[in-house]
């Protein structure tokens, strides 16, 4: 799938903002060129599971079971009709098969984003007091909270199922903001503490001298200075929030489904609507897409908690 | 607020002496707790859910027949001779190990090739986040799609052109688990490869200069110089994909549910059959308590490995 790599032709790599005039030996040029014909390859078969997930939600449902496979057919916005507004048309051999797509997208809507403001409200707030405040026993909190990120969420998620029906969370939105916080809060207070360490302490000693409060100083300085990684962090917290599975799987039902959770619904015992399927994947995924490119240059820092910075 | 001290009593501190910067920095640990409190509250709170999650799995709670009583360690003596446990267990880390190895080694590729510099880098960089966006459970059934059976399935169509024979891909007992490590490796190669990359882009440059002057080729570049380089961007990427692995769910969920048969029934899936088709909250448990301990051990480990790499 990959072209070798070849180091040796990088002997005279010149910093990246100069990179027009490279192509000085040939051996390089040649080298190049095939780094590129590899990683076109990769990346045709790295993307085509999308695109012949594009071009299956455009199809009619006899066109989807068609054997053998139909490349080209005439296609239809049927499925994203059905999807989209639930209107349903009747050449649908799986009409029958109903889910509620644009319900289900503001439920995602309304449990990603609220998990994400308040994570965001509570997580910032500790993250701060992580890099700002030496407390000796600053990094017990920080591994408390990174736990979570690494024990199987069905260690608790069999309890908080006992527990949610017991005192009414169960298949609530708010139920589902709260348990949502175990995934939000770890990345927010890791990913935000790297960030607020990289802002020189002076300022803030400066800012003490004038007088600013503790909360003046992580609003007006902290959070300007670290404006850019904030609107990052927000965005991974939202997109692990609306990836998340197992939660309105096993803490909710019809009042909470969302929109992951409405697509695998497609897949019946007998059958599987594909069609709709497929166009459902694509309106699932196509905000998160959007949302990431926003903000793909601290990408690396958010996914790995920090950790990795670029 | 509370956690507010008064400019007033700063301004002093910050002016003396040693005496009052104790009392302010004492101020700023007082502050900076109460500050921590807000965002504890409910990772505290499922801590404890997690003692009570253990705790259920001493005694014998049905889904359909409420609480039976007190077993004891019988779940977990159970569990031992447990042959579908052993295999889910088994299957697990056999996944793992296929999956991490393979993306670890490809994502390694990707990582130099994107080092290098070539023209229009960043849109294949753009391009290598899109399947990481994708949710793992979207990402299988997107993936479900290409695997269908027959010749109107997408690989067994150019399969059955090109006169091969056709596959069973998630169908077939011999063929799943592979083929779910594929849907996994499309998902998370890039992930490992941004962090090498990363990695890979703080290198010194002189550093590589001076091996080309001392006559490295290629290949004793990459050994002798980025890879002993990178080995701590390695174990960050190995601690998120090892543990995801071993907690592999979504995308099995989304394809096979475990089957045909028990071929894909990993430990996630075990448990989670156990515990609510089947009813059995309690057995369920403790299945997830083994892999909670299994990943516990694989991140300890790992952290040793952390410790000892930082010593030398």
């Amino acid at each position: 799938m990959q072209a070798p790599v070849p180091i040796a032709g990088s002997s005279s790599r010149p910093p990246p903002s100069t990179r027009p005039g490279m192509s000085r030996k040939a051996r390089e040029r040649r080298n190049h060129a095939l780094l590129h014909i590899g990683l076109i390859i990769y990346f045709t078969v790295s993307l085509m599971p999308f695109v012949w997930t594009f071009l299956t939600s455009l199809k009619q449902s006899r066109d989807v079971a068609a054997a053998p496979l139909k490349i080209f057919f005439q296609p239809t916005l049927d499925n994203y009709r059905a999807v989209l507004f639930n209107q349903y048309s009747d050449d649908s051999a799986l009409a029958r098969v109903r889910v509620d797509i644009p319900g289900s997208f503001m439920n995602s809507l309304i449990i990603a984003g609220g998990a994400t403001l308040l994570a965001m409200l509570l997580g910032n707030i500790a993250a701060f007091a992580l890099a700002r405040y030496k407390m000796p026993e600053r990094e017990v909190y920080a591994f408390f909270f990174l736990a979570f990120r690494f024990a199987p969420v069905f260690v608790f998620i069999i309890p908080m199922f006992l527990i949610y029906q017991e005192i009414g969370l169960y298949n609530t939105h708010l139920g589902m903001i709260l348990i949502s916080q175990v995934i939000a809060i770890p990345l927010i207070v890791w990913v935000m503490r790297s960030f607020y360490e990289s802002i020189p302490p002076e300022l803030f000693d400066s800012a003490a001298l004038d007088g600013a409060t503790r909360m003046q100083m992580l609003r007006q300085i902290a959070l300007p200075l670290a404006a850019p990684g904030l609107a990052a962090t927000a965005v991974l917290a939202f997109i692990a929030c609306w990836n998340n599975f197992v939660f309105p799987f096993l803490l909710g039902a019809k009042q909470t489904q969302t929109i992951t959770l409405a697509t695998i619904t497609f897949i019946g015992y007998e059958e599987v609507a594909w069609g709709m399927m497929t166009a459902a994947a694509i309106v699932t995924i196509v905000p998160e897409l959007i949302l990431a490119m926003l903000v793909q240059k601290h990408i690396v820092r958010g996914l790995t908690y920090g950790a990795v910075k670029e | 607020m509370a956690i507010l001290a008064p400019p007033v009593r700063r301004q002093r501190a910050m002016n003396k002496g040693k005496v009052e910067r104790d009392a302010l920095e004492t101020a700023d640990i007082r502050a900076g707790r109460l500050m921590m409190i807000p965002a504890l509250i409910i990772p505290v709170l499922l801590a404890i859910v997690f003692f009570f999650g253990f705790y259920l799995t001493l005694r014998n709670r049905r889904l359909n027949r409420g609480d039976l009583g007190f077993v004891g360690l019988e779940n977990y003596a159970r569990l031992l001779q447990d042959d579908k446990f052993w295999h889910s267990l088994s299957l697990t880390l056999k996944f793992t190990l296929t999956d991490v190895g393979l993306e670890l080694s490809l994502a390694t590729l990707m990582a130099l090739a994107l080092s290098q510099p070539l023209r229009g880098i960043r849109i294949y960089r753009a391009l290598l986040i899109i399947p990481l966006m994708t949710p793992p459970v979207v990402g299988a059934l997107v993936w479900k799609v290409l695997y269908r059976s027959g010749n109107g399935g997408f690989f067994n169509y150019f399969l059955w052109e090109a006169g091969l024979p056709m596959q069973g891909f998630i169908g077939d007992p011999s063929q799943a688990i592979f083929s779910l490590v594929a849907i996994d490796v499309w998902l998370y190669l890039p992930f490992v490869a941004i962090i090498l990359l990363a990695g890979l882009q703080t290198l010194p440059q002189e550093q590589i200069d001076a091996a080309h002057v001392d006559g490295a080729n290629g290949w004793q570049l990459f050994w002798q110089i980025q890879l002993p380089y990178m080995i701590p961007f390695y174990i960050v990427a190995l601690f998120f994909r090892v543990i995801d692995s071993l907690n592999i769910f979504d995308t099995i969920y989304g394809t096979t549910k475990g089957g045909p048969g028990d071929a894909t029934r990993v430990l996630a899936v075990n448990g989670f059959e156990t515990a609510f088709p089947f009813f059995n909250l309690s057995y369920g448990g403790a299945i997830f308590v083994a892999l909670w301990l299994l990943c516990t051990v694989a991140g300890s480990l790992l952290f040793i490995w952390v410790k000892r790499s930082q010593a030398t």
